[in-house]
C-alpha cells in the first residue's frame, strides 16, 4: 500500500507543509469542462480565498477536495494523500465506502443551505459523526459538543431542532459539527450567501475565530471585504481555470487581469 | 489566459505527466454483486413457483386469454369505466363548485356528500343500490290534481348494470369532487378578483376563468382516478354483472380451472392499465405536471423511449 | 328511531364482533403494509437496476390489479402452491401487500425528496452509506410521508371491507348477513356507515398525532 504523504511528496513535488495541493485539475460533466486543468497550494494553517463569478467552477473545485465529485483529470491532493483513492505503482485504487468515510472525515465541508439534520436537535446533529464515525464515547461526544457550541456562541441551544435558529445559528451550528470531527481542514462553500445580510457578520466573525487558531481554511466566498480580512491568498476563478491569484489585499488594491479587474468593480 | 505568476512555485509539467500515466481502478462494490445475486435467487424461485407448478396452467391461462366470454366481460368493464367516468366528473364538478360556493349550505352539503360518498367502502355503496328494491318499491311521480303521472317499479329499472353505475358514478363523484376543488382552488385568487373587478357575474367567473385554469391541476390527477375506477369496477361482479372479473368466475365454476382465470383477469387489467398510463403520460407532459403516482416500469420505459427525463441533478 | 332499535338491538353484538375483527385486521394489514412499504421503497431507491427492477415489478403489479382479484389468487393459490392458512390470514397478507405497495410509493417520493445537500454534508461528515440511509435519510423520508401515507391507510380500511368476499365476517360480512336476515338494509348499512366513519376518523386522528409528534423538530414542507 503506498498513498502515504512522504512518498506522495517525492514522486509529486508536494510541498513539506501542504494541506491542499491541486495540479492540473480537470473535471467535466458529461460534456461539459467546469474545471480545465487548477493548480492550488494551500499551505497548513492558512486561509485560501476562492472568488468568481456563478459558474466558474470554484464550487465543483471545492467539492472535488473531499471527493463529492470525482476528478476527470490531474491529482489532488490533501495533507499529502489522495482522498478517494490509493495508489500503487501506476495504478489509482478507487477506495473502499468505509475507507472513503474515515478520510472524508478529515476533512470539514460547509455549505450555503446549512444542511443540518433536520429531525435532530443540536446535540445530536453535533455527536452523530464523532459517534458513528469516530466511534467516540456518547458522553465525551457531549461534553466535547458543548465545548464547542460554547465556542460558536450558542451553548444555549443545545436542545433546539434547527428549524428553531435563525439562518445565521443554522450555520454557526454547522460550523461546530465540522469541528466535532477535529478535521484538517474546513471547505466553505459560500457559507454566507443564503443569510440575509444582519447575520452575516456573526458567521464571519466564527470564522475569523477559527482562522485565529491556526484552521487551514479554503473558502468560497462573496465577501471580498472578508477575504482581504483573513485570506493569506486570494485566487479568482473564472470559466474553469484560475485566472488570478495572490496576496489579497495586493490583489484587490492592484488587480492585473483586466477579468478579475471587472469581477471585482462589480462585487465591491 | 492571462495567468499571473505569485511567488508560489507553478506547476512542472512533469507533475502533470506523471500524473496522467496514473490508471484509475474502478473499486469492485461486492455488496451489489451479493445483492444482485440473492435478488435474482430469490426472484428465480418465485417464478419457477408459479411457472411450474400445475396448479397455474398457464397453458389453460393462454387458451382463455381471448375467449368470447372473456372479451364481452372486458369490454363490459371498459364500458362501466367510461360511463361512470363520465359521470364522475359531471356530478364531481357540480358538487366542488358547490363547495367553493358562498352559500353555506351548499358548502355544507357538498361538504357532507364527499365524506359520505368517500367514507363508505364502495363494495358496501354496490349492494346498498342494488337492493334498493327492498328499500322503495316504486318511483312514482305524482302531480297536485293532476294525478299520478308516472310510476316504475323499482326492480324494472334497477338492473344490475344500472345499479352499478348510479353506485360507482356517486362513489367515485366524491373523489373527482375533492380532485376539482383542489384545482380551483390553486387557480389564483387574483384571477377571479381581476374578472371580478371587470365586472363579470360568479357565473361566468367560475365558467370562463376559473374553471379553464384549473384544469391544468386537474387533470393529470383524473388519470390516476380512471385507473383506480377501473380497477373499482372490479367489484361490480359481486351484484352479478357480466364484467371481466364476473365472466372468469363463472367460467372457472364449470371447469374448476381457477387460477388460470384469474391470471388472465390479472393480466388483462395489468395491460388496460399499462395503456391507460401511456395516456396519462401524455396528459402529464402536456399539462406539464407530473404525479406521484407515475414512476411505473411504464412510464419509466417511456420516459426513456422518448427522451423525457425525470428532473434531476443535471449539475 | 326506537323501531330502529328495536329491529337491531338483537343483531349488535354480532356486528360487534365484525367490528373488531375489521380492527383487527385492518390493524395487522397496516402494519405489514407499513414493513413491507418502508423496505420496498428503500429497494426501490437502491443503486442496484436488478434489485431496483424487481421491487418496482412488485409495486406495479400489486398496484394496477384489482386488490379482488388478488385476494381470490391468494385465496385459490396458496394452497395450489402448498400454502394452506386461513382465510383470516390470508386477507390480512394479502392486504399488507397492496397496502405495502401503496406505501413503498409514498415512502419512496419522501425518500427521493430528501434534501440532497443533507445527504452531501451526512457524506462529508463521513458517515458510511449505510448510516446516511438508515439515521438521516430514512428517518426524515418517513416524518414527511406520514401526511400521504394517511390517506394510502384510510383506504386499505376501506378495502378491508372486499376481506367479506372470502367468507370473512367482518364488518361488511355481519352486516350482510343482518342486512337480509332482517330485511332492513338501509338501518344495516346506516350503523355499518357510522362504524367505517368512526374507524377512519379514528384513523386520521391517529396519524394526525404520529405526524405532530415527529414532525415538531422540522418544517411542514420538509427540507427547503
Amino acid at each position: 500500500m503506498s498513498n502515504t504523504p512522504s512518498e506522495n511528496r517525492a514522486r509529486f513535488g508536494v510541498p513539506e507543509d501542504s494541506m491542499v495541493f491541486a495540479r492540473g485539475v480537470r473535471k467535466s460533466f458529461g460534456t461539459l469542462d467546469v474545471l480545465k486543468g487548477v493548480d492550488i497550494d494551500v499551505p497548513k494553517g492558512s486561509v485560501a480565498c476562492i472568488i468568481g463569478p456563478s459558474g466558474s467552477g470554484k464550487s465543483t473545485f471545492l467539492r472535488c477536495i473531499n471527493h463529492l465529485e470525482k476528478l476527470t483529470g490531474g491529482i489532488l491532493l490533501v495533507d499529502g494523500a489522495f482522498v478517494g483513492y490509493d495508489l500503487r505503482k501506476d495504478r489509482l485504487y478507487e477506495v473502499k465506502d468505509n475507507e472513503l468515510c474515515q478520510r472524508r472525515a478529515e476533512i470539514g465541508m460547509l455549505f450555503q443551505s446549512f444542511n443540518l439534520f433536520s429531525h435532530m436537535t443540536v446535540m445530536e446533529n453535533l455527536i452523530e459523526a464523532p459517534v458513528h464515525v469516530r466511534r467516540v464515547p456518547v458522553e465525551q461526544a457531549k461534553s466535547e459538543a458543548l465545548e464547542l457550541l460554547a465556542r460558536v456562541g450558542l451553548s444555549e441551544k443545545v436542545d433546539s431542532y434547527p428549524r428553531e435558529l435563525s439562518g445565521g445559528q443554522q450555520q454557526r451550528v454547522a460550523i461546530a459539527r465540522a469541528m466535532a470531527m477535529k478535521p484538517k481542514v474546513l471547505l466553505f462553500d459560500e457559507p454566507t450567501s443564503a443569510l440575509d445580510p444582519e447575520l452575516v457578520g456573526e458567521v464571519l466573525q466564527v470564522m475569523r475565530d477559527l482562522a485565529e487558531t491556526g484552521m487551514t481554511m479554503v473558502v468560497v466566498t462573496h465577501e471580498i471585504g472578508f477575504a482581504r480580512e483573513i485570506g493569506d491568498q486570494l485566487i479568482f476563478m473564472d470559466g474553469g481555470v484560475i485566472v488570478e491569484e495572490g496576496n489579497p489585499r495586493e490583489m484587490i488594491a492592484n488587480p492585473q487581469s483586466p477579468r478579475t479587474k471587472e469581477f471585482l468593480s462589480k462585487v465591491l | 489566459m492571462s495567468k499571473v505568476d505569485t511567488s508560489k512555485a507553478r506547476p512542472q509539467p512533469s507533475v502533470v505527466e506523471e500524473v496522467d500515466r496514473l490508471v484509475v481502478v474502478p473499486r469492485r462494490n461486492y455488496g451489489i454483486w451479493i445483492g444482485t445475486a440473492f435478488t435474482l435467487v430469490l426472484s428465480y424461485f418465485i417464478l419457477r413457483a408459479f411457472a411450474v407448478n400445475p396448479a397455474f396452467g398457464w397453458e389453460t391461462a393462454a387458451g382463455y386469454l381471448f375467449h368470447p366470454s372473456i372479451m364481452s366481460g372486458l369490454m363490459t368493464t371498459l364500458v362501466l369505466t367510461v360511463v361512470i367516468m363520465f359521470l364522475a366528473i359531471i356530478i364531481g364538478t357540480i358538487v366542488a363548485v358547490m363547495r367553493v360556493s358562498p352559500s353555506p349550505v351548499l358548502r355544507s352539503f357538498a361538504g357532507a356528500y364527499v365524506w359520505f360518498f368517500r367514507g363508505v367502502p364502495a363494495l358496501i355503496q354496490l349492494i346498498f343500490w342494488f337492493n334498493l328494491a327492498l328499500l322503495v318499491r316504486e318511483f312514482s311521480l305524482t302531480l297536485p290534481f293532476v294525478g299520478e303521472i308516472f310510476s316504475i317499479r323499482t326492480n324494472d329499472f334497477m338492473t344490475p348494470f344500472f345499479s352499478a353505475v348510479v353506485a360507482l358514478s356517486l362513489c367515485e363523484a366524491g373523489y373527482m369532487a375533492e380532485i376539482i376543488r383542489a384545482g380551483i382552488k390553486s387557480v389564483p385568487t387574483g384571477q377571479s378578483e381581476a374578472a371580478s373587478a371587470l365586472g363579470m357575474p360568479y357565473r361566468n367567473i367560475l365558467k370562463r376563468i376559473v374553471l379553464p385554469q384549473a384544469m391544468r391541476f386537474v387533470v393529470p390527477p383524473t388519470g390516476n382516478e380512471a385507473i383506480n375506477l377501473l380497477k373499482l369496477t372490479s367489484l361490480v361482479t359481486f351484484i352479478a354483472v357480466d364484467d371481466l372479473f364476473y365472466s372468469a368466475q363463472s367460467i372457472y365454476a364449470r371447469t374448476f380451472e381457477t387460477i388460470p382465470l384469474l391470471i388472465v383477469v390479472a393480466v388483462w387489467y395489468l395491460a388496460v392499465v399499462s395503456i391507460m398510463s401511456v395516456g396519462q403520460h401524455f396528459l402529464e407532459r402536456h399539462f406539464g405536471r407530473s404525479e406521484t403516482r407515475s414512476q411505473s416500469l411504464t412510464t419509466r420505459f417511456l420516459r426513456n423511449a422518448f427522451g423525457t427525463r425525470a428532473k434531476g441533478a443535471a449539475t | 328511531m326506537n323501531q330502529l332499535w328495536v329491529t337491531l338491538r338483537p343483531h349488535l353484538p354480532f356486528m360487534l364482533d365484525g367490528f373488531l375483527l375489521t380492527v383487527f385486521a385492518c390493524t395487522l394489514a397496516i402494519i405489514g403494509a407499513v414493513l413491507i412499504g418502508a423496505l420496498m421503497a428503500s429497494l426501490r431507491t437502491s443503486g442496484n437496476r436488478i434489485v431496483r427492477g424487481v421491487a418496482f415489478a412488485y409495486s406495479d403489479v400489486f398496484r394496477n390489479t384489482p386488490f379482488i382479484v388478488q385476494l381470490f389468487f391468494f385465496f385459490y393459490g396458496l394452497p395450489e402452491i402448498g400454502i394452506y392458512i386461513g382465510a383470516f390470514e390470508t386477507g390480512v397478507i394479502a392486504l399488507s401487500i397492496i397496502g405495502g405497495a401503496f406505501v413503498s410509493d409514498v415512502i419512496r417520493s419522501g425518500i427521493l425528496a430528501v434534501d440532497q445537500g443533507v445527504i452531501e454534508a451526512a457524506k462529508v461528515s463521513g458517515l458510511s452509506r449505510w448510516t446516511i440511509f438508515t439515521k438521516i435519510v430514512l428517518p426524515i423520508a418517513l416524518r414527511t410521508s406520514v401526511r400521504p401515507m394517511g390517506s394510502v391507510l384510510i383506504n386499505m380500511v376501506l378495502t378491508s371491507s372486499i376481506l367479506s368476499t372470502i367468507t370473512i365476517n367482518e364488518l361488511t360480512g355481519t352486516a350482510k348477513i343482518v342486512a337480509s336476515t332482517t330485511f332492513k338494509p338501509f338501518e344495516v348499512y346506516l350503523v355499518l356507515l357510522v362504524l367505517y366513519a368512526s374507524l377512519t376518523y379514528a384513523l386520521s386522528l391517529l396519524i394526525n398525532t404520529v405526524h405532530r409528534r415527529l414532525n415538531r423538530a422540522m418544517d411542514t414542507g420538509g427540507a427547503a
